[in-house]
């Protein structure tokens, strides 16, 4: 869980620097929302690596 | 990435060709000879009428707008709320396909050579290559198709040539018209592959000489589909339509069954790297094509700077989507080949029917 946390937040300050250097805002916006979805994901799946799979779940619903 | 420079439309299909290897020796054979048997080398004739339909359309989509990308068009016909649903469900499905290519690679892989490898090892591998290659852009992975599938077509013929003595006329017959229904069923898949064409589209602002998808589309069809039929006769004709069909990895299996007297054996690596680039061309190829949209969806300046945070989504993506190689396969087959059709060959003809209604194209 640690790993997912840092890694996603070493790239995102690593960016954000950029983008607020750049001024591009829009762009960053975009780009924080690809993170949090990165992070959801990236600790759900950090929780229990074992889970039961997307697909899995999908093809029994 | 503002793309800089712009690829032709060879190269595009050259691409394009590039991401259909993988998905051939995996999936074709198999799913051909499951649903047509012996006759399963026919399936690849209705799919290749299909590509050439869906050639037909994206060259008179361009016809009018040769400067434009599909996300444009869509938009300019379907208006800019319902083109933009539509775009960020292309952005959704193009992003699954990306992660499930990264899964694909690994458990390939470890089922074929490297059974004692954890995937993750594999899988980060993979997407940090890709970042890399990204980085450097749309010319430079255009270049490296360019450079690469010679060879691997090389590898291709080379191992249909030496297993070709191996076929037997009797498993590939008999053929008749109670097979057309087979046959289409078994085309599927194939139909589901071939329908890439239309993502690579979405990079139509940064392809050049697009007057020239008709005649290359139309000998790239042709290639495609004599390939594909080789391939099949092979996989049926030496193996067998009922083992094909159990087999995972058909071709694979058919490859094994090289030898030359001790001078040539274990041509079936070859085939491993073969589909190793395969599946980074398509990654590569998916993921630029991903961030285009996501840049056209929200008309972003560019997407360089969202490379490294996709890729780490892609991975968790595509670990969320499997715990298997059986749920890949299960996913694929019952999930994303309908989506694929659906979305990639479907919505493409209703998109031309609603655009020629509303003389948009």
């Amino acid at each position: 869980m640690w790993y997912t946390i840092i890694i996603i937040g070493a790239i995102t300050i690593y960016e954000l620097r950029q983008f607020i250097k750049e001024k591009k805002f829009k762009d960053m916006a975009v780009f924080l929302l690809v993170a949090i979805l990165s992070l959801t994901l990236g600790l759900i799946y950090s929780s229990d690596p074992m889970h039961t799979s997307l697909s899995h779940l999908l093809l029994d619903f | 990435m503002e793309i800089t420079g712009k690829i032709s439309v060879r190269q595009t299909f050259l691409l394009f060709m590039a991401t259909l290897l993988s998905p051939a020796v995996r999936l074709f054979a198999a799913s051909a000879a499951k649903e047509a048997k012996q006759a399963g080398w026919l399936s690849p004739l209705v799919a290749g009428i299909a590509l050439l339909l869906l050639v037909l359309i994206i060259h008179n989509m361009f016809k009018k707008y040769p400067d434009s990308s599909l996300a444009d068009m869509i938009t300019l016909i379907l208006g800019k709320p319902l083109g933009k649903v539509l775009l960020v469900l292309y952005f959704v499905l193009t992003t699954i396909l990306d992660s499930i290519y990264v899964q694909y690679f690994s458990e390939r892989l470890t089922i074929s050579i490297y059974p004692n490898i954890d995937l993750h090892v594999l899988i980060i591998t993979l997407i940090v290559l890709v970042a890399y290659v990204l980085h450097s852009g749309l010319v430079v992975l255009a270049r490296m198709g360019e450079i690469i599938l010679p060879l691997m077509l090389c590898i291709f013929v080379l191992v249909i040539v030496l297993v070709f003595p191996a076929v037997e006329l009797s498993n590939l017959t008999p053929v008749s018209y109670l097979d057309v229904l087979p046959v289409m069923k078994g085309s599927q898949s194939m139909l589901a592959t071939f329908s890439y064409i239309w993502i690579f589209f979405f990079l139509g602002d940064k392809i050049a000489g697009k007057d020239k998808i008709k005649k290359t589309g139309l000998y790239s069809t042709a290639l495609i589909v004599t390939m594909i039929v080789a391939m099949i006769i092979i996989c049926i004709g030496s193996l067998g339509a009922s083992i094909t069909a159990k087999m995972p990895l058909s071709f694979f299996g058919a490859s094994k069954l090289i030898s030359g007297n001790n001078i040539l054996e274990r041509v079936e690596s070859l085939i491993v790297a073969m589909w190793i680039i395969s599946d980074f061309i398509t990654v590569a190829a998916f993921s630029i094509v991903s961030l285009k949209l996501l840049k056209d969806i929200f008309q972003l300046k560019e997407f360089k700077k969202l490379i490294a945070i996709y890729m780490v989504l892609i991975y968790f993506i595509g670990n969320m989507l499997s715990e298997n190689v059986f749920d890949l396969e299960a996913f694929s087959d019952k999930i994303l080949v309908p989506l694929n059709i659906a979305f990639f060959l479907v919505v493409p003809v209703l998109l031309f029917g609603v655009g020629k209604l509303r003389k948009k194209i």
